[in-house]
This record gives C-alpha cells, sequence and structure tokens, in this order.
C-alpha cells in the first residue's frame, strides 16, 4: 500500500471511529420517562418543602425558596416535569454543598431558585430531590398565571413587542443577507470578457 | 427544553474550524501569494488541504443544520409558541437561517470555481468571509444552547471581554 495511501485510510478510520463512538453514545431508555421517580423508587424519607401555591404574571419573574433534607443530594427542577417548560428557570439542578446552596449542612439543600412564567394558565411547578439508594421525593407547586398587568401612560412606556420585532427581522435579515449573497455570488460567477 | 441529539452537534465544531481555517488561508493568500501558487511546496499543500476542509466542511455543515433546524423543532412538550418566548431560541432560530444562506452560498461558489475561488479578491474575500461570519455565528449558538441547558458556556468570558451581554 503506497503511504499516501496508508495515511488517507487512518484519517478516514480514525474519522469512523469518532462517528461511531459519537452515534453510539446516544442512549434511549425508552422505560424512563424522564422524572426521577423511575429510578429513585424509595420514596418519603427525603425531604422537600416550598411554596405551595404560588399567584404569578406572566413575564414576571419570582423566587421559590426550596429546601431539601434528611440526606438530600440534588434538587432537580428539569424540563418535561409537569409544567415545568412554561417557565424560565435559572438553576435546574442543584447538588448539595454546590454554589446556589445556602445550607452548609451535608444532606440539607436550601436554594433560592428564580421561575419566569411564560404563558398564562394554572400550570403545576415540579421538583425533585434525589439521593443514593434510590432515595426520591417530589413536591408540586400550583401556580395561576394571570396576564402581564395592563401598563397606562402614566406609569411608564408600554413593554417592548420583542416577539414582533423578531418576526419582522425573520423576514428581513435572510432577505437582506441574500441579497448580499447573490451580489457576492454574481461578481463571483460573472463571466469575464 | 427541545434537545438536539448530540450527533447532531458535530457540524458546529466543523463549521467552527472552517471559520478559522478561513480565516488562515486568507492571510497566508494575501501574505504568502507565490508560495501558494507554487506547487509542490509545504505552504501550498497546507494552503490546498485547507481549502478542502473549508468546502467539504461546509457540504457536511450544510446538512448538520438542516437536521439540527428540523429536530430543533421535534419536542412535542415544547411547542413553537413557546419558543419563541426564549431570547437565546429567537437568536439560534433566526441566525440559522442565515447560516444556512451563507453556507448555501459557499457550496455553491466553491463548486463552481474550484480552487480558483482563491484568485481573485473580489471573489476570495467574500468566500473567507461569509465563511467566517457564518463560523461565528455557529460558535455562537452553540454557546446559547450551552447556557440553555447547563446555564453556562466556555465562551462566556470571551463573550464578557467583547462586551456582548448574556441573558
Amino acid at each position: 500500500m503506497k503511504r499516501n495511501y496508508a495515511t488517507k485510510l487512518i484519517v478516514v478510520l480514525s474519522f469512523l471511529v469518532l462517528l461511531i463512538a459519537a452515534a453510539g453514545s446516544v442512549m434511549a431508555h425508552p422505560d424512563y420517562t424522564a422524572e426521577c421517580g423511575d429510578c429513585h423508587t424509595n420514596t418519603g424519607t427525603l425531604t422537600l418543602t416550598t411554596n405551595s401555591t404560588v399567584n404569578a404574571e406572566t413575564g414576571d419573574p419570582f423566587i421559590l425558596q426550596i429546601q431539601a433534607g434528611n440526606g438530600a443530594e440534588y434538587v432537580a427542577i428539569k424540563s418535561g416535569w409537569g409544567d415545568n417548560d412554561y417557565f424560565r428557570i435559572s438553576d435546574t439542578l442543584i447538588q448539595d454543598n454546590s454554589v446556589n446552596d445556602t445550607n452548609a449542612a451535608v444532606g440539607e439543600i436550601t436554594v433560592d431558585v428564580t421561575f419566569t412564567p411564560l404563558l398564562n394558565g394554572s400550570r403545576t411547578i415540579r421538583i425533585w430531590t434525589a439521593a443514593t439508594g434510590l432515595l426520591g421525593d417530589s413536591f408540586d407547586v400550583a401556580v395561576t398565571v394571570t396576564g402581564e398587568p395592563s401598563v397606562t401612560v402614566t406609569t411608564g412606556p408600554p413593554p417592548v413587542d420583542l416577539v414582533g420585532i423578531w418576526t419582522m427581522m425573520l423576514y428581513t435579515v435572510p432577505a437582506a443577507t441574500a441579497l448580499i449573497l447573490v451580489i457576492f455570488g454574481y461578481l463571483a460567477l460573472r463571466r469575464k470578457k | 427544553m427541545a434537545i438536539h441529539p448530540v450527533f447532531v452537534h458535530f457540524h458546529t465544531g466543523i463549521l467552527t474550524v472552517a471559520a478559522a481555517l478561513a480565516l488562515i488561508n486568507l492571510v497566508l493568500r494575501i501574505l504568502f501569494r507565490d508560495n501558494i501558487n507554487t506547487p509542490g511546496t509545504r505552504l501550498a499543500k497546507i494552503f490546498h488541504e485547507f481549502d478542502v476542509f473549508i468546502y467539504v466542511g461546509s457540504i457536511i455543515g450544510f446538512i448538520g443544520l438542516i437536521v439540527g433546524v428540523i429536530t430543533g423543532f421535534m419536542e412535542p412538550e415544547y411547542p413553537l409558541n413557546i419558543i419563541i418566548q426564549t431570547p437565546e431560541l429567537r437568536f439560534k432560530i433566526l441566525w440559522s437561517i442565515v447560516s444556512l444562506e451563507i453556507f448555501l452560498y459557499a457550496m455553491i461558489v466553491r463548486t463552481k470555481l474550484g480552487d480558483r475561488v482563491w484568485v481573485n479578491a473580489s471573489t476570495y474575500f467574500p468566500y473567507a468571509i461569509v465563511i467566517m461570519v457564518g463560523g461565528v455565528l455557529m460558535m455562537i449558538m452553540g454557546a446559547l444552547g450551552g447556557i440553555l441547558e447547563y446555564h453556562t458556556s466556555i465562551l462566556k468570558p470571551i463573550l464578557d471581554w467583547i462586551g456582548i451581554p448574556w441573558p
């Protein structure tokens, strides 16, 4: 085999190994429905408390102080659980004694998490705490989200319609880019006399 | 959260590397014009290999971008009216479309002209610059995805330093 071919073969095989390794790393467990309770089946020993009901307004952030104890190692508020997708959440996974845990004791977590409601309606925030040995527990917070307060001229300018601006940009920016690229393309591909 | 499978993230890396190589090739083209045109020299070989990477990378990146866009909208619990409430995702949607246009342009021009794309300044400047812009956009979009999911990114110090505000 020529040396040239050997180098190319090594490069191609390396890329294939990388490709297979990457594809192999994408695993799915169809039995797991994303909530901790699938694995952490020993419930009732860890403690988890916060407000059980909250009234909020769309776009206005509110803070929940979440306290977990009796051996808790993690507090998680992941997307897909309850109606968590309807909120922007400042911290979705807090480990015991990590930066945001304000309780220095081992096995106890106290954390302030900011939630921003995205849409009106009655929503449920689902929080889980978990530890080794299949220990886990969840807590649901019922949140009633109403519309934004009416803004009058005397209380300040109306809120900026960011989604509206974005929708306009969604048409204008790609159109402007296309125009520029067509000009570049014409300059590059025109036949020279 | 709408999450792409890990496999879909490769094109971000490929296109970012393509942007870096486009910058290097542009500098080589300007500074060492004679050497890169002399067949058999080491510099000419490196220049040619970088050029091929940029071309092939643009093709792989373009396909990856399309897959990324499709999988980004596949999360059933994350409908479009919620996605567009999040500024990071609005940024990703808008600039993904622009990136698609950029790499489509790069593919067409490079396919039509071959390595003659590096002959005239009217061709190689736009070609290299749009690939750099596309690569940087891809890098920022990757960082935003990281921030959405993990609340941090290795790009954060760089963009803090430049002065680009983070969500």
